[in-house]
């Protein structure tokens, strides 16, 4: 080695960090559509964390003087109340904390089981594959509602156990995604190649296979938190999910589509902060589905 | 004077290849596609195999690599390092593959991982078979993208493969195989894909590898071309079986197999000899 190969290298140990995830948050914060859309999703998570602390209501008071009271800055009920006098805003974000951590979190349990799942069964292939693709077939083919009322049974009516009911049955979707995925990819020749190198099957996996799944995951994911928040709100429709007088965004829209010709904004409040979220959770897939792939500039 | 002659030469073996078959079950029966096939290939020459396609030229290889398709299976002796390898465990082939030996494709616009940089797939596999840091392997990256002749290091290190040209990707795959200082490195038809001024340089880079660093070479294509201007020995295979064998000027100006004779009159005469 001569001084021009260590020159060389000192270069490029300085300019060290422009890996993979770096060059994708600059291409993101390029798109500005998933900025404002990035802005507004920390925007209504911060309110639905912090907010309920800067307001005189608690989601449970019941305010006898204002029942379905319509919202006014009057008597701090700034969007309104409902049938039990309970002041709209503090349970809308209330039901945000909920059906974003569900969202969330069911969608990182689904998403972990599929890709493990769906890179195993697409990569190893033959026996192991058509093995592991019956049993997705038949978990499908179960009533998923006969499934989650199951696990609820089993373990209890606990909220953390609906993150895991509702994530183990989303996964199946993703497990099938990852697996045709996998296929195709396999065949590749970078993977022929390091093969060809003398890498462990857990290596190309690992270093191969999954980085280049990454579109078709987020934008997977990006259409699953709103499957996801709409699964809880009927689950809890059912009384398997949240219950009074906790309170969720699609517990809040249910209720107040049955009150929609009295009191409108018991509808529209809720429907508007679960649209904003799920637009603007379209907007970041779509935003990172083109910043992780390099060839997009 | 003769015999010391072969002393040394058979010092030099490096892989010895003893009635090698390949086979592929298919759904119309087995379908033998090597037929007892032999030759040897030694330290700082180049073995050229011409043949059309489907002569069984690169199953040969793939057999030796284990990088047959799932239906296909081997039978026979690859003798490498007292290794047999053909018949070792998975485990020690990988442990050969990308160090002892390397293998490069056919086409390097897909060869090379798409989301990461060159500097990283060129380091990962230094780090994987060597037990190397990232720093040093870096090092090493930018010693074999010298032997390859690749200028700006620096700046190829830190792109992405779509960025590069195809001859520089197939200098980048060359490189890859140089990382872990090989024995022997097998090039799958390296310069179908590219075009001839490239080609001309890629063989250079071969000539270089095997004349300075005293690297074993396997060059397959079905260009005869490419292989009188690099290659020591040769070997004509058709039909999974191998036709003629020998010194490459001997076999390419007095062929003996008639299937040898009709290749060569295949070369349009204003090409010359």
């Amino acid at each position: 080695m001569n001084k021009k190969h260590i020159k060389i290298i000192e270069d490029y140990s300085n300019i060290k960090g422009r890996s993979l995830w770096v060059d994708a948050r600059r291409r993101l914060f390029q798109n500005k559509a998933a900025v404002v859309s990035l802005f507004l999703i920390f925007l209504i998570a911060f309110l639905s964390f912090f907010g309920p602390f800067f307001l005189k209501y608690s989601f449970s008071d019941t305010d006898w003087n204002s029942i379905y009271y319509p919202p006014s800055l009057n008597n701090g009920h700034f969007l309104g109340t409902d049938g039990n006098g309970r002041d709209l805003l503090v349970r809308i974000l209330y039901g945000g904390r909920l059906s974003l951590t569900i969202g969330i979190l069911a969608t990182l349990v689904s998403v972990f089981i599929g890709v493990i799942y769906g890179t195993i069964a697409g990569y190893f292939g033959g026996k192991l594959d058509i093995f592991m693709m019956r049993v997705v077939e038949i978990l499908y083919a179960m009533p998923y509602l006969i499934f989650v009322i199951l696990l609820m049974v089993v373990f209890g009516r606990n909220i953390y156990f609906l993150f895991i009911a509702i994530g183990a049955v989303e996964w199946l979707t993703m497990a099938r995604i990852v697996r045709g995925q996998t296929i195709s990819l396999k065949e590749k020749e970078f993977i022929e190649t390091s093969k060809a190198l003398g890498q462990s099957n857990f290596m190309i996996i690992w270093k191969h296979i999954i980085p280049n799944l990454a579109g078709p995951i987020v934008v997977y994911i990006t259409l699953m938190v709103p499957s996801v928040i709409i699964l809880e709100s009927f689950l809890s429709f059912l009384g398997l999910g949240v219950q009074e007088p906790l309170t969720s965004w699609g517990v809040l829209i249910s209720e107040g589509a049955r009150e929609m010709e009295t009191a409108w904004w018991l509808l529209i409040f809720p429907g508007i902060f679960m649209t904003i979220t799920l637009a603007s959770l379209n907007f970041i897939g779509d935003g990172l589905r083109d910043a992780i792939d390099p060839k997009e500039y | 004077m003769q015999s010391t002659q072969k002393n040394i030469k058979n010092n030099n073996l490096l892989i010895n290849i003893n009635k090698l078959n390949v086979f592929f079950n298919t759904p119309e029966g087995l379908s033998h596609v090597v037929k007892d096939v032999n030759f040897n290939v030694k330290k700082g020459t180049c073995l050229g195999v011409v043949g059309e396609s489907g002569s069984g030229k690169t199953q040969t290889f793939f057999s030796i690599t284990g990088l047959l398709a799932k239906n296909g299976y081997a039978e026979g002796e690859a003798n490498f390092k007292n290794y047999n390898l053909i018949t070792c465990d998975d485990e020690i082939r990988r442990g050969f593959l990308g160090k002892s030996i390397g293998f490069i494709f056919q086409d390097p616009m897909t060869s090379l991982t798409p989301h990461l940089k060159i500097g990283d797939q060129l380091a990962e596999i230094a780090i994987y078979h060597k037990k190397i840091t990232k720093s040093q392997a870096l090092q090493r990256a930018a010693e074999v993208m010298d032997v390859v002749k690749l200028p700006n290091n620096r700046d190829i290190i830190n792109s992405y493969p779509h960025e590069l040209s195809g001859g520089m990707k197939q200098r980048i795959m060359i490189a890859i195989s140089l990382m872990c200082e090989p024995d022997l490195i097998i090039a799958d038809e390296p310069t179908t894909a590219l075009d001839v001024t490239t080609q001309a340089e890629i063989l250079n880079i071969f000539n270089e590898l095997k004349n300075n660093l005293n690297i074993g070479l396997v060059l397959i294509s079905h260009n005869i071309g490419v292989i009188a201007e690099t290659s020591n020995e040769v070997l004509v295979m058709k039909n999974g079986q191998i036709l003629e064998n020998g010194n490459t000027h001997e076999v390419l100006t007095k062929p003996k197999n008639d299937y040898t004779k009709h290749l060569l009159s295949c070369i349009p005469p204003w090409i010359g000899n």
